[in-house]
Parts: C-alpha cells; sequence; structure tokens
C-alpha cells in the first residue's frame, strides 16, 4: 500500500517538474514565422498573377524564410528552459 | 524538453510535407501510417517497452517512416525495434542492470537519438526521391541496430573485461567506447541484417546498396565506441545542439554516430555506384 502511495507521490511530483516546452521567447518567433508565411501566401493571392513579380521574387523568399523561422522557434532555448527535465 | 521539442519539429515537417509536397495517394498512406503508429506506440506504452515521452516520440518517427518512406522503411525499422529486444535473451542476464544506458522502458530522447538522422534522410528522399538518401537513412538505421545489438550481447558476457577503443585498456562492460569481440561480431551482425533486409525491396536497391548499408552500419558502430571513449578521457564535452538532448550523454553519443554511419553510407554508396556501375 505504502509502494503504491509513494509511487503516486513520484508521477506526481515528475508531474509538476515538468516545464513548458516553449517560453515568450519561441512564441515570439512564432508569430513572426506565421506573418511571413500569411505575407507570402497572401502576396500571391492578391496579385493573382502566374509570373508575378510578387510571385517570382518576393513571395519566394518570404515563404522560405518564414519555415526556416518556424524551426528557429521551435528549438531556440528559451530564458527557463532547464537543462535536464524528469520524464515520464 | 529536447524531445518534446523534436516532437513538435517533426510535427512540423510532417504537416509541411502533407501540405506542399504529397500526393492525394500519399496523403493517404500517412493517415493510416499515424493511424498505425498510434496504436503500436501506445501498445509498446503499454508492454513496459516505452516511457510516455517515448511512446509519444515513437508515434511521430512511426508516422513519418509508413507515411514517407513505404513499406520498406516502416519494416525495416520494425527489425530494428524486435530485433534489438531479442537479441540479448539467448545470452542470459546482463552483466550490470545498474548501468544508466539501459532502463527498462526507452524514453523520448533515446527515440529520437537512434531515429533523427534516419527520419532526416526519409523526408529527404521523399522530396528529392534520389537513392542515395534512403541508403543514408537506412545506414543511419543500420547503425542504430549495430550499437544496440553489441551493447545487448556485449554486456552480457561476464568472462572477459571489454577494452577501450582508444587505449586498450581493460575497463567496465557497459563503459561508453568499450569494446569486446562478442559485442563486436554482435554489431556486425547487427549491421549485416539491416542490410540484407533492404536487398528484398525492389525499389531499385542493388547489391551494393545492401553492402554500403552494411558496412556504414558497422563503421558507424565503431564511430560510436570512438566518441564514447573520446568523452571517457577527462573533461571533454560534446557540442549541446542547443540543448536537444540535455546532459543525456548516451543519447548525445548515438545521435552523432548514427549521422556519422549515414554519412558513410552516403559517401560509400556513391563510391560504390561509380566504381561498379
Amino acid at each position: 500500500m505504502s509502494a503504491k502511495l509513494n509511487r503516486k507521490k513520484n508521477v506526481s511530483k515528475n508531474f509538476t517538474n515538468q516545464t513548458m516546452v516553449f517560453g515568450a521567447k519561441n512564441y515570439r518567433f512564432l508569430i513572426i514565422a506565421v506573418l511571413l508565411l500569411a505575407v507570402g501566401f497572401g502576396g500571391m493571392y492578391i496579385e493573382n498573377e502566374f509570373l508575378g513579380f510578387f510571385s517570382l521574387y518576393i513571395s519566394p523568399l518570404l515563404l522560405v524564410s518564414g519555415f526556416i523561422t518556424v524551426v528557429y522557434a521551435i528549438l531556440v532555448k528559451h530564458e527557463n528552459m532547464p537543462e535536464t527535465e524528469n520524464t515520464l | 524538453m529536447g524531445d518534446r521539442k523534436l516532437n513538435y519539429l517533426f510535427i512540423f515537417i510532417t504537416i509541411a510535407l502533407f501540405v506542399l509536397e504529397s500526393s492525394v495517394s500519399e496523403r493517404y498512406d500517412i493517415m493510416i501510417a499515424f493511424s498505425l503508429a498510434f496504436v503500436v506506440g501506445f501498445i509498446a506504452f503499454f508492454m513496459n517497452i516505452l516511457s510516455l515521452d517515448g511512446a509519444r516520440a515513437s508515434i511521430v518517427v512511426g508516422a513519418m517512416t509508413l507515411g514517407f518512406g513505404g513499406i520498406e522503411a516502416a519494416s525495416l525499422i520494425v527489425a530494428f525495434f524486435v530485433s534489438s529486444n531479442l537479441v540479448g535473451l539467448p545470452f542470459g542476464k546482463k552483466y550490470d542492470p545498474k548501468q544508466a544506458y539501459n532502463p527498462d522502458r526507452r524514453s523520448g530522447v533515446q527515440v529520437w537519438a537512434n531515429a533523427f538522422w534516419f527520419i532526416i534522410f526519409i523526408c529527404t528522399w521523399f522530396v528529392l526521391k534520389a537513392d542515395m538518401f534512403l541508403i543514408a537513412s537506412f545506414a543511419a538505421l543500420a547503425t542504430a541496430n549495430a550499437d544496440t545489438w553489441s551493447t545487448e550481447v556485449g554486456t552480457r558476457f561476464k568472462k572477459k573485461k571489454p577494452v577501450l577503443i582508444t587505449t586498450l585498456k581493460p575497463v567496465e562492460a557497459g563503459t561508453d567506447g568499450a569494446i569486446s569481440l562478442p559485442g563486436t561480431i554482435a554489431g556486425l551482425f547487427g549491421a549485416v541484417l539491416i542490410g540484407s533486409i533492404s536487398l528484398l525491396f525492389d525499389k531499385n536497391i542493388l547489391i551494393l546498396s545492401g553492402v554500403a548499408i552494411a558496412i556504414a552500419g558497422f563503421l558507424g558502430n565503431m564511430l560510436d565506441s570512438y566518441i564514447g571513449a573520446y568523452l571517457q578521457t577527462g573533461e571533454k564535452q560534446l557540442p549541446s545542439f542547443w540543448g536537444i538532448f540535455g546532459n543525456y550523454e548516451n543519447s548525445m553519443v548515438n545521435f552523432l554516430s548514427t549521422g556519422g554511419g549515414a554519412l558513410i553510407g552516403l559517401i560509400l554508396y556513391n563510391i560504390l555506384y561509380y566504381v561498379v556501375v
């Protein structure tokens, strides 16, 4: 019985030790990425031309940098990120 | 922490490839793959093979493997999963059960350390459809398989102490960088198993690609021991890679060696291809 209680205690302790994966810094970059992607796709939609200037030269740059920013936003270390973490 | 971030990163990559690169039939495959991976991941969790983190990571890995790599890549990862759990059984109990590198349940960090490069090259192959990337991904898996086989078999032989790969001095079984004859032979067979299974597929895989996979897997396994020994020798530290693997030293070594194995496979396949064909 006591072993069971101890196990429960350990499980809840592990849960409380887990921190948020993303911090404010990550979300800031994620918003920038979404804006880049929205402008990239939205610009092409507004221009509505197959070989237009925006579609050929501006959008590709915006979209590629948007996707790279998403990756960076996920991977970047935020301020409160611990070095190690208890896993369940 | 790192494995949770990698889960999010690869979920994003899956969605991006699903929307931007996949055909309609491939989209069905990816959805079926996700459902199957979900079921298998949680079965492994309930069978005490994976931790909850490990189950989450394996769902992402399984879905991407079957969805983007097809049945060939999925059968190879199943062979890795099954054989690495069964290979040690005929050789009795482990020499030192206190070793922390081999807990009962595999965690998310361990899943990603072994599967990161495999998935990266599967995705590259899915986008570019160049065979050399498929060979590189199989070489990464052959390295992971060889490493697991070496550890599982090597730590079960008590008679003779293994030696450190750099100094050849006897060390405790299970030490990073320790090699023994049974472990090395087991690693060779582990790499050859993945190489020979890859020959069964009709996805333009030639004998030389199977050979490249097996050799790369074995050399990757040796690289794993060498990096492990490098860390044993003092205060040396590996780069942190944005803290993805935290201070899980063994996982970091596996991550680097599977990447090295994939690179060796990629180069070896190209050399063999231009020499032989």
